[in-house]
């Protein structure tokens, strides 16, 4: 069974391939961010333009044609609503057309899901970063089997955060790496720190940290937000393993190609006697395996979804989503 | 001294002090965490902690009593009871009675427990209920602090308990601004009633 996966809820579209759990192409383009953030109607038609280009590369690198897949899959969501609308369509119009099944998938647990495939793990507990999201997951099979939200950010994703912090130091690109690249040998300095159980906030720790641009050096403010920032959340992981009983630690999504919040995950983990896993980068940003993956694991497990009920939403919950595998 | 529990935060060791059977939770370092972040952690923790407990000896709750504070240790009264797991519907609402009548005091003097489950509880012989580890308590709690306490107990109890302890904490005056706060965060999203989105 060769099936088809898309995603197109933030910045990137991609297409990828997966056979039996192995996955036999992954290709994307990605919006360029410049300066002033993100703007969903540019990125949208950008993806417009770049989807048949990118199906027929993930085709190429499979070595298959249309007529060798077997089902598709897209994410429904969350996302930004005309950045999704882009992948539904082009996944949609193909499954008409070649008469295929078709899945829609929810973003978190692709992300979760082909982590922990890679992983080995059974039941870890995971940790969920990206632009938007911050969330401390695990598999609890009552009233059915989903992923529960242990813990999650009560106000913006810490992607969000960092990519926040990086325009108002005058970073370019201003994203996360860079504010990484700028806390090299910075001293710690204070700053707020906001864990209620295995909750957590992000905007007071933002704000501070801006403010103390003004009369820093630069260099060690970097530093304390991004050890303060991955110490709440890496807490806050900790509290729901022992509370939950899980065993192992996973990361991912976007902010998960972050090396000092993988090293910090991973002496936490230690220090339990846990192991720690981290996917390539290729899978925590974001792609189209991850979404193939999931869709051939709904499709050996349950039924697919009629064309007029495949839809978007961008508020689309992990902890909604039913899994059959 | 005898390790007793692994805590998540802390290690708790069993010691006699004075004759007086005594419990030492000494906070763990968390080596993950950068060090000059972490110690201050570790040191605002346990001393809030040790403020809050003695505190609630001064109101005379069934709560262990503060002997001594350390850096990152607290020596504490061991509390004789035994957890609330299993226990008779009769005393199991006895127990809720008083969980209700603690919480109410806490709260009327603004001090969220921060960990309000039964797995923090122990009933003693003669049926009285203790409320143990002020490890993630705050003084000059919000309204939501107060509210999320209501809410761990709300989702760890059944239905008939929750009632039991409702009837006891509403006694407090400032209870029904508290309840309120409740019925708007169990609207927010992760509080929802879960539903089934896809198949």
């Amino acid at each position: 069974m060769a099936v088809l996966g898309i995603e197109s809820s933030a910045h990137t579209f991609g297409a990828g391939v997966v056979d039996g759990g192995k996955i036999l192409a992954n290709a994307k383009e990605m919006y360029r961010i410049e300066g002033t953030g993100m703007l969903p109607m540019k990125a949208a038609d950008l993806h417009a333009a770049n989807a048949a280009k990118v199906i027929r590369r993930a085709l190429r690198q499979a070595r298959m044609s249309m007529r060798d897949i077997t089902a598709i899959g897209y994410t429904k969501g969350p996302g930004i609503g005309p950045c999704l609308r882009v992948g539904m369509l082009a996944a949609k119009t193909l499954a008409q057309v070649h008469s295929l099944p078709l899945y829609p998938v929810n973003h978190a647990v692709a992300h979760i899901e082909i982590t922990r495939h890679l992983s080995g793990m059974g039941d870890p507990i995971v940790l969920y970063v990206s632009g938007g999201n911050s969330q401390v997951l695990g598999r609890v099979e009552e009233p059915f089997r989903h992923y529960n939200v242990y813990g999650e950010t009560f106000d913006i994703g810490v992607g969000n955060m960092l990519d926040n912090f990086a325009r108002a130091a005058k970073l370019n690109p201003a994203w996360g790496s860079s504010v990484a690249k700028l806390a090299e040998g910075g001293r710690y300095l204070r700053m707020p720190y906001t864990v209620k159980g295995m909750d957590f906030t992000f905007t007071g720790l933002l704000t501070n940290a801006v403010k103390m641009l003004a009369s820093n050096d630069r260099k060690d403010v970097a530093f304390s937000l991004q050890e303060t920032a991955f110490a709440m959340l890496s807490e806050a992981t900790e509290r729901a393993m022992l509370l939950a009983r899980k065993s192992g630690v996973i990361v991912c999504g976007g902010v998960a190609q972050s090396s000092r919040l993988s090293s910090m995950l991973e002496a936490m983990a230690a220090q339990h006697g846990e192991r720690f896993f981290v996917a390539p980068n290729e899978y925590n940003a974001d792609n189209g395996a991850m979404i193939a993956f999931v869709a051939e694991q709904m499709a050996k497990s349950g039924h697919a979804v009629p064309y007029a009920e495949c839809t978007v939403n961008q508020k689309f919950r992990a902890d909604t989503v039913r899994l059959l595998w | 001294m005898r390790k007793i529990a692994e805590g998540a935060e802390a290690d708790i060791y069993e010691d006699t002090v004075l004759g007086i059977a005594a419990v030492l939770k000494k906070r763990r370092v968390k080596r993950y965490i950068e060090p000059a972040l972490e110690k201050d952690l570790r040191l605002q923790r346990t001393k809030a902690e040790a403020r809050i407990m003695g505190a609630a000896n001064m109101m005379g709750l069934n709560v262990p009593a503060l002997l001594a504070a350390g850096a990152d240790t607290i020596f504490m009264s061991r509390v004789a009871g035994k957890p609330l797991h299993g226990l008779p519907r009769q005393a199991m609402d006895r127990a809720m009675n008083d969980a209700g009548e603690i919480l109410g005091r806490l709260h009327s003097v603004g001090i969220a427990h921060g960990d309000f489950t039964p797995a923090n509880m122990l009933v003693d012989a003669s049926g009285a209920l203790w409320l143990i580890d002020f490890g993630l308590a705050t003084q000059h709690a919000s309204r939501e602090d107060l509210a999320t306490d209501v809410l761990l107990l709300k989702r760890s109890v059944s239905a008939r308990e929750y009632s039991a302890f409702l009837k006891s904490y509403s006694k407090w005056g400032g209870s029904s601004e508290v309840l309120r706060k409740l019925a708007s965060m169990e609207r927010r999203g992760r509080y929802q009633t879960r539903s089934l989105e896809t198949r």
